[in-house]
């Protein structure tokens, strides 16, 4: 009898576990206190409003991690790295991470280091080719070069630029000493340059001579972040850290709540960043507010 | 001699602060010129080469070959100095040169200089520096991520060999430029310095001149400069000083003259005393052979008959023992007063030494003589003299001569005189004996 009702309990118990969802302990670990980090962080906090947030630069978590939370957000690449070595002892705790890139990210999700998940600000390719298709409609080749980080998304480009209709150049880079003759060998054939995160490609020693070589060559470059888009590329489809603080503490929420954990995710809001003057010299009309609308940014889009 | 190195002096204190001036503006001068014309080559050709090195570093970038050559090509237009530019890459390949030059082994990672061993080129290293742009919104991971390998490693270098010709000529120039300079105003400076300094010392020499004069005894001796001469408080001074010496000197010699004056006037007084003896207030011995000579002369020359009486105290000698010689001074001088007494004003009388007195009798014959002397010796007789309460009583002995033709001074007379006292001395005392020849002497009663 005394079982039944001990048994009984922990079905009851179980059944409020969502009620107990609420007021639980979260870390956000926040790689550096830079504008985007703390942007993000407040963002995540108020998305959690009704549980227990700490936010802290990651080293001091690390240093004195006391009891586990229930769940960490880690802000930035350096603090998804240290947390996971953190929370390796909690192999229970889920990780979510934001302001990453997703090779990155997905590379630790390989790696089976612990629970994580999260929200990489690389943008779906196919959101990318509808943008082309409406910013720039008679620029169909579409140019990539690729390095070790993204080469893996090879065959994901290629479908997407081919169902929005687009023709697509590779060009691979293995180091720095190939970028030269690579990005010499992208633009000669492509109308328009698709900057694809990755470190060997894109990074800011490099950004200056793929930005002159493609200007030169009247390409325009299609970044991925509002510095990249002010130091020359024409535009750039970027998802704020606030907006992606917001989708964090979704999937956060979801998480205490007791939901599985999910393979990591595109940001599902965007704003449209263009560069006027580059755009212009190279005769491209580019109005950030319509394409914003047409694009239906700000909210999210496939 | 010391005027000299005086003059010497005074030019080098004048001209010193000169050389000085000169030596240190000159020093400053070479020094800031010759760093400052390098420096400023070196600024210059720095700058190029990091012009260059910024514009060519996207054709280094991609390898294009062309546009270095074209951008090392337009620089050689443009500088002279510049022997050889080249465009090396990281690896060490030359990719773009002009002119000859060889690539330093270890380059670093900034702007490094270096000379050749005879000074007579530089060569300049720059590295050609990857811009860096930023590109990620989200500092501290993702986009540093794979620029490890970028890293602190130039794209390239820019080498560029300068000769320095030109900047050895112009430091030359300048070099030149400074000596002269230097040299100019030392002469113009010692010049000047050399005119004042004459300006002093010749004034100050012919000063020195006259007081050497002055001092050696040249009263006279004035410093002739005009008045506006530098140094002419000086010279009036010592003009003034000279007049004033003078002045005073003639004062002295005057009062010297003065003094001398009196001194012969006293002197004669003096002198004019010694003719008489003080005790009695007759003629002292020279006075009466003076007058008496005279006497003489004159009775040789009008043949006038003169006769000498000389006297003597006897035992004088013994009256001084006895009864002393204040008591003896009395008897002497009762002895004048008696001779004053008895002669006429033309006799001339005279003591001749201790008791010894002479008459000399001018126009008078030996008998009126005579009579005069046995008068005295009477008179003398009759002395009574108190000395103390006891009586002295004195006689005196007495010879005559007369004068007679051959006679030509007064000596002969007194021979003649002497040897009649000492008869009278001789017949007993208190006589009077007469000479009259060597042979029969007479005798008066």
């Amino acid at each position: 009898m005394l079982r039944l009702a001990f048994l009984l309990l922990c079905l009851f118990v179980q059944a409020l576990s969502p009620a107990w969802a609420k007021g639980q302990r979260v870390w956000v670990a926040l790689s550096g206190s830079d504008a985007p980090y703390l942007e993000a962080a407040r963002a995540v906090r108020e998305g959690l409003s009704e549980h227990d947030v700490a936010t802290r630069p990651w080293a001091e978590f690390a240093n004195d991690p006391g009891s586990p939370p229930r769940l960490i957000v880690a802000l930035g690449v350096e603090a998804v790295n240290r947390m996971t070595q953190v929370a390796a002892a909690w192999p229970k705790v889920p990780i979510v991470a934001l302001l990453v890139p997703r090779s990155n990210l997905e590379k630790m999700v390989e790696e089976g280091r612990g629970r994580i998940t999260g929200i990489y600000f690389d943008q779906p390719f196919g959101r990318q080719m509808q943008f082309l298709r409406l910013a720039m409609p008679d620029r169909r080749r579409v140019g990539i070069l690729l390095g070790s980080g993204s080469s893996r998304y090879q065959g994901e480009i290629r479908q997407a630029v081919r169902r929005a209709g687009l023709e697509e150049v590779f060009q691979t880079v293995e180091d720095r000493e190939g970028l030269s003759s690579g990005l010499r060998g992208v633009l000669a054939k492509s109308d328009v340059l698709l900057a694809v995160p990755d470190p060997v490609v894109h990074n800011n020693h490099t950004a200056h001579h793929v930005l002159l070589a493609s200007y030169r060559q009247g390409v325009p470059v299609v970044g991925y972040s509002v510095s990249f888009v002010k130091a020359g590329a024409a535009a750039a489809l970027v998802s704020t850290p606030v907006q992606i603080g917001r989708q964090g503490a979704d999937l956060a929420a979801d998480l205490l709540a007791g939901g599985d954990m999910p393979a990591p995710m595109p940001p599902e809001e965007f704003d449209v960043m263009v560069n006027t003057s580059v755009s212009r010299s190279l005769n491209l009309m580019l109005d950030a507010e319509q394409l914003t609308r047409k694009l239906g940014a700000g909210k999210g889009s496939p | 001699m010391m005027r000299r190195s005086f003059r010497f002096r005074l030019m080098l204190a004048a001209v010193l602060p000169t050389l000085l001036l000169a030596g240190v503006l000159a020093a400053i001068w070479l020094h800031w010129t010759q760093t400052v014309l390098e420096s400023a080559l070196r600024e210059r050709v720095e700058a190029v080469a990091r012009q260059l090195a910024t514009t060519s570093e996207f054709p280094l970038f991609t390898g294009d070959v062309a546009t270095m050559q074209m951008l090392v090509d337009g620089l050689a237009r443009d500088e002279s100095d510049i022997l050889a530019t080249s465009i090396v890459g990281q690896d060490g390949r030359v990719w773009v040169r002009r002119g000859e030059d060889a690539f330093p082994a270890n380059p670093a990672n900034t702007a490094v200089w270096t000379m050749d061993e005879q000074g007579s080129y530089m060569r300049l290293v720059i590295p050609v520096a990857q811009t860096q742009l930023h590109i990620d919104d989200f500092e501290s991971g993702a986009g540093d991520a794979g620029s490890g390998q970028f890293e602190g490693k130039p794209l390239g270098y820019v080498v560029q060999k300068i000769s320095l010709n030109t900047l050895n000529k112009e430091r030359n120039r300048m070099l030149m430029l400074g000596v002269i300079a230097f040299l100019a105003a030392i002469s113009v400076g010692g010049g000047l310095a050399i005119m004042l300094a004459r300006g002093v010392t010749d004034p100050l020499g012919r000063i020195i001149a006259v007081v050497e004069r002055i001092g050696q005894g040249d009263l006279a001796a004035r410093v002739d400069l005009k008045a506006d001469c530098v140094l002419f408080p000086l010279v009036r001074g010592i003009n003034h000083m000279a007049e004033n010496v003078a002045m005073t000197q003639d004062e002295m010699r005057q009062r010297i003259d003065e003094a001398t004056r009196e001194l012969q006037l006293q002197k004669r007084a003096a002198e004019l005393e010694a003719r008489v003896d003080p005790l009695t207030g007759l003629n002292n011995r020279r006075a009466f052979l003076e007058r008496a000579e005279q006497d003489v002369l004159r009775a040789a020359r009008y043949d006038l008959p003169t006769a000498l009486i000389m006297l003597d105290l006897d035992h004088f000698k013994v009256i001084n023992d006895t009864y002393g010689h204040p008591a003896g001074d009395q008897v002497l001088v009762a002895l004048s007063a008696v001779l004053f007494k008895s002669m006429r004003e033309v006799d001339v009388v005279g003591r001749l030494g201790g008791e010894e007195f002479a008459i000399l009798m001018p126009d008078t014959m030996a008998e009126a003589a005579i009579q005069a002397a046995e008068r005295i010796r009477q008179a003398v007789e009759a002395m009574t003299l108190d000395a103390d309460g006891r009586c002295i009583a004195c006689t005196a002995s007495f010879g005559i001569s007369a004068f007679q033709p051959g006679d030509i001074s007064i000596a002969d007379l007194f021979s003649r005189a002497d040897r009649a006292l000492y008869r009278a001395k001789q017949m007993g005392r208190n006589r009077v004996e007469v000479f009259n020849d060597p042979d029969a002497p007479e005798t008066a009663t």
